[in-house]
This record gives structure tokens, C-alpha cells and sequence, in this order.
């Protein structure tokens, strides 16, 4: 077995710590997450998944536990820099995260600040515009695209640093659902395709169809932690209440209920139709 | 045949005229909104749907066309335009950004504080408006905004519009950010708004949502109104709605899917109108096969 990515170990933080308004973000979390693995963080507004991101690549420093990146601890002020090119963010606000004024300058923000020379700036920038197919926008500027084009920018921008990992929060919920549906398969693409590690967080079950594995989070704890299936599945038990199965996940069940025999994980459009098929007898679009 | 309460003829609207980065964002929009309605405004990014709800409260004046608000040209020479964004309340996306104040009960005061209305008024109005967003007066009413969570500081943002007693709300993304629960929150708050006479107007990417809560839809595309109709109505122009990068609502997805597999299944916009449908899709093949 392989040395983990990210080895989280009873990770507490509290903010404003020590005033009568410490609220505590995180309460022992501990987890690891494999070279390769396509994850998915879903939790409620205020279930810590945030401020997790935030450790990742320590913008944030844990009050008690460690986080160790590629066996790095984010508590090792010499590895800090090393560790935020291992681990690469990307934000909700595309536009809060883009500095250039033309593409190709802004995906080579990154690795100028490496000190790399310029023939290996320039190969970066275009293997990493390929990778998110934004190779025919790298002279635009970039307030002139749309918000799934700024978004996959800002992906390639990191790319461009060698992450070993992509960490997105939200990084979805300021598009549209063509930006949307754009972003999420670039990033099916770059993990498949690359064996780009990818941790999406979320509070929409939706955006994680393609995730392999889902922590769930409730108030600083992880409440659920396993294969996407079986906690898309179990949505609706998460404590706190504050997900919901996908819509989709939520039909499965009624039709259950009514006597349908369906199997479990058919928690998107196409998978429920292919279940509901095969269960009133019909073959798949293939046999028919 | 009551009169509408919006009514848009020939709306046209162009960002920095006369400039090389003149751009028409509206380009002949005519539309009427009646007292009751619940009207869905989707389209792509760009088409012009934050541009054309602007103009229903006199934020933008139009470059060409009118706009009325209860029969009157919002545009003519002595207009009363305070009177029409009292009427026509606006909430944007991520309203919450738009608090300041030190205690919820302040924040909700602004607007009414404004009109110049008398302190026993205002407390009313504040205190019937957090009411209608589901947050209790005497609970909330003295936090900080910023003590509360992104659903809670959203709801606290639609109570400051509600207390200007707007016959009709315009909302853009309402529940772009919030959780699911965060989202359903909000939506049975405006739903129930709905309930007591609010016409609304919603602007949104989720065509789930529009399915859901809508009776009309309006699709706009590159300034122009590309569709207007029932939700049955729009939703069955999938060809067209794909075209422009909209999707169906996911119930509507999947009873597609299943017709393709040669399953006799009805219309279904919402997933409790799907499971009807298959359901009698079921019973009526297991009928047919004995």
C-alpha cells in the first residue's frame, strides 16, 4: 500500500479561541486520503468543511491533531511552501482568483513564482490549458469569459504548480449548469485521464456522481465516511439533517416503497432509469 | 382579466453606449408579469435575465421601450419611481453581502426607517417581516447578522425588502450557496409568501426549482425572450433548451430515458409527479403482459 496524500489525525480547530465567542470548526477528525482517489467533503452550511479545506494546505494551523501532506506536517513552517504546491485550491469566486489580464499569463503566475525557467513555464502553461481544453483561450482575457471557462482557468493555473492534489470548495455553486456540468468533467477527466487526486467539497449531493468516496460532516465531525453509493443512499440519515438525498436518490426510495425492485446506488438520471427498466423487465437501450 | 403588474413592451437595454464595449444586453424584451404570478426567469449566463429584472424597479433606465409598474411608464416625465421599488422589491444573489447593521432587528429597520414612518410602525413591520421568513422576533431580532448561518443572514436580507411591503418579489439565485436544508427553508418561506397573494419573480439556474415552484416559465437568450409559457410547455422545447446549454429538471431527464427504453411513461416535471407516472407505467405493461 502506498504512503497516504493526506493523513488528517485528530484534527481540532476553534476560532476565536479563548473568548466567549470560541466556536469550535473542528472537533477530532481524522482520515487519509490515497494518491489517485476522487473524494467528495458534503456537510451543511457550518459542518467544517471549510475551514478543513484550510488545512489542507495550511492556510489554517490545527489547535490540537496534525496534517500531514506527502508525510509533510502543516505545523513545519519550513515545508509550508512545499505543501501548498503539493496541495493546489480552488475557491468558490472565479473571479477572486484570476490576476492576469490575459489567460496564459495568469495559468503562468504559479510557476514564474516557482523561479522555473521560461521554456519550462511556457510547456506548463500548455500542458495544463490542454488538460482543462482551454488551449484556444490562452490570449483572452479573462473577465470576457464565462464563469465554467474562469473556473477551469483557475484550475489550470494551479496545475500548472505539479499538484499532487486539487482541493475545490464550492467551486461549483457560482455557475451555471452548462459552467457546472464543464467543470465537473474536467475534473472526471483529470483524475481518470491524469491520476489527478481530487477532493471536491460540496453541500450538493449532485456535484459528487463521480466521487469514488464520500466523507460526510457534521458540526467539526465526520459522521459518515465511505463508498459514494452507499452514502448518497444513506443522505437523508446524516445528522443534522441538513443534506438530503439527491433527488434522484429520494425517487429510488419511494419507488421502493411502492414495490419496485431496485438495487441501491441509483442516485443519478441515468443510472434510476436503468434500474427502473430492468425492473419492470425492460432491457437496457442496448437490447431494446 | 386583471391588469398586469409589470409589463415590459420593446425593452431595450445597452451597457456603455457609444463606447467600444457597447454591448446590448436586452434587445426587444416585451413581457407582462400579473398580481399572483409565479414567473421563473431562466437562461444561460449573459442573456439578460439580471439586466431585464433591474429594469422592473427603475434601476436601469431602459435605452429603448418602456417599463410600467401597475399601468404607470415608470420613464415619464413626473413618474414616481420610489413609489415603484416599493412595489416591486428586488433581492439579489448572495443579499446577505448587502447587511451592515448591529442587530438583525436594525438591518431589517433600514428600508422602513427610510420611508420616514413612525418608530411603533416600524417595529411592527420589522417584526411581521422576520415572521414571514421563519426567524422569531424575540430570538433573533437582537444578534449580530454575522453570529448567524448563511441561510439565517439570507433570510435576514429578504425580511429587509419584505418590510417595504412590496406587493411583488424579484429574486435573483435566491438559493445559490445555501445547503439543501438551507435551500427547502427558503423555498416553503417564499412558497408560503406566495400563498397569501405575493406575485414573484425568480430568476434561476435550478431548473428543478422552476419546475417546482413555478407556474410560467420566460427563457431568455441573447436579450431576447426565447420562450414563455407553462413549465409543460417549455420544458417539452428540450431540443431548444439544450441548444442554449439548459438541461430539463431531472424527473422530466429520467421519464425521457425511459420512453427511449420503450416504457410508456407520462409527463413528469417534479419527482412526485415521476414516481405517479411510473408507477402507472408499471401497473398498466404487468396489466398487459397477463
Amino acid at each position: 500500500m502506498s504512503e497516504p496524500l493526506i493523513e488528517v489525525t485528530d484534527l481540532r480547530y476553534v476560532y476565536h479561541s479563548d473568548t466567549p465567542q470560541a466556536v469550535v470548526a473542528l472537533d477530532g477528525l481524522s482520515f487519509s486520503v490515497e494518491p489517485g482517489e476522487y473524494l467528495g467533503i458534503v456537510g451543511g452550511n457550518g459542518s467544517g468543511k471549510s475551514t478543513l479545506a484550510k488545512h489542507l494546505n495550511a492556510l489554517l494551523l490545527p489547535a490540537s491533531g496534525t496534517v500531514r501532506v506527502g508525510g509533510l506536517d502543516t505545523r513545519d513552517r519550513a515545508a509550508i511552501w512545499e505543501i501548498r504546491r503539493r496541495v493546489g485550491m480552488i475557491f468558490q469566486n472565479p473571479d477572486n482568483q484570476l490576476v492576469a489580464t490575459v489567460v496564459e499569463e495568469d495559468v503562468a503566475f504559479g510557476p514564474e513564482n516557482l523561479g522555473l525557467p521560461p521554456a519550462m513555464i511556457r510547456e506548463r502553461v500548455g500542458e495544463a490549458l490542454a488538460a482543462v481544453g482551454m488551449t484556444e483561450f490562452r490570449r483572452r482575457a479573462p473577465h470576457l469569459l464565462s464563469g465554467g471557462q474562469k473556473q477551469r482557468v483557475a484550475i489550470a493555473g494551479i496545475l500548472a504548480m505539479r499538484p499532487a492534489c486539487l482541493v475545490l470548495d464550492e467551486a461549483t455553486t457560482m455557475l451555471d449548469p452548462a459552467g457546472r456540468a464543464e467543470v465537473l468533467e474536467t475534473l472526471a477527466v483529470l483524475n481518470r485521464r491524469d491520476g489527478v487526486t481530487i477532493m471536491l467539497i460540496s453541500h450538493a449531493m449532485e456535484d459528487l456522481a463521480d466521487a469514488g468516496r464520500i466523507i460526510a460532516m457534521d458540526r467539526g465531525r465526520i459522521v459518515l465516511d465511505g463508498p459514494a453509493a452507499r452514502v448518497m443512499a444513506r443522505a437523508d440519515e446524516i445528522p443534522g439533517g441538513r443534506l438530503g438525498a439527491p433527488q434522484m436518490a429520494k425517487l429510488a426510495r419511494w419507488l421502493r416503497e411502492d414495490g419496485l425492485r431496485l438495487p441501491e446506488g441509483a442516485h443519478t438520471v441515468e443510472a434510476l432509469a436503468d434500474a427502473v427498466a430492468a425492473a419492470a423487465g425492460l432491457g437496457t437501450q442496448g437490447d431494446v | 382579466m386583471s391588469d398586469p403588474l409589470i409589463a415590459c413592451r420593446g425593452l431595450c437595454h445597452t451597457y456603455l453606449r457609444g463606447t467600444p464595449m457597447e454591448a446590448m444586453a436586452l434587445d426587444g424584451v416585451t413581457l407582462e408579469i400579473r398580481p399572483g404570478e409565479v414567473v421563473a426567469i431562466i437562461g444561460p449566463t449573459g442573456s439578460g435575465k439580471s439586466t431585464l429584472i433591474q429594469h422592473f424597479n427603475g434601476l436601469l433606465r431602459p435605452t429603448a421601450g418602456e417599463v410600467r409598474i401597475a399601468g404607470e411608464d415608470l420613464w415619464a416625465p413626473r413618474a414616481d419611481r420610489r413609489r415603484a421599488r416599493q412595489q416591486i422589491g428586488l433581492v439579489f444573489q448572495f443579499p446577505e453581502y448587502q447587511l451592515f447593521e448591529e442587530t438583525v432587528r436594525k438591518d431589517v429597520a433600514f428600508g422602513p426607517k427610510n420611508l420616514g414612518l413612525p418608530a411603533e410602525t416600524i417595529a411592527a413591520r420589522v417584526d411581521e417581516a422576520l415572521r414571514q421568513v421563519g426567524l422569531d422576533p424575540g430570538r433573533f431580532g437582537d444578534r449580530s447578522p454575522f453570529t448567524l448561518s448563511g441561510g439565517e443572514m439570507r433570510r435576514v436580507a429578504l425580511a429587509g425588502v419584505l418590510a417595504m411591503r412590496p406587493s411583488c418579489l424579484v429574486l435573483d439565485e435566491p438559493t445559490a450557496g445555501l445547503d439543501p436544508r438551507g435551500k427547502e427553508e427558503l423555498l416553503e418561506r417564499i412558497a408560503a409568501l406566495h400563498r397569501k397573494g405575493m406575485t414573484l419573480v425568480l430568476v434561476t439556474h435550478s431548473m428543478d426549482e422552476a419546475a417546482l415552484l413555478a407556474g410560467r416559465i420566460v427563457v431568455m437568450q441573447a436579450g431576447r425572450v426565447m420562450l414563455d409559457g407553462s413549465p409543460h410547455e417549455v420544458f417539452a422545447r428540450e431540443d431548444d433548451l439544450r441548444r442554449i446549454g439548459l438541461a430539463l429538471p431531472q424527473a422530466a431527464r429520467l421519464v425521457r430515458l425511459l420512453r427511449g427504453r420503450g416504457m410508456p411513461v407520462g409527463d413528469a416535471l417534479t419527482i412526485v409527479e415521476a414516481r405517479q407516472a411510473i408507477l402507472a407505467a408499471v401497473r398498466g405493461m404487468g396489466r398487459g403482459a397477463h
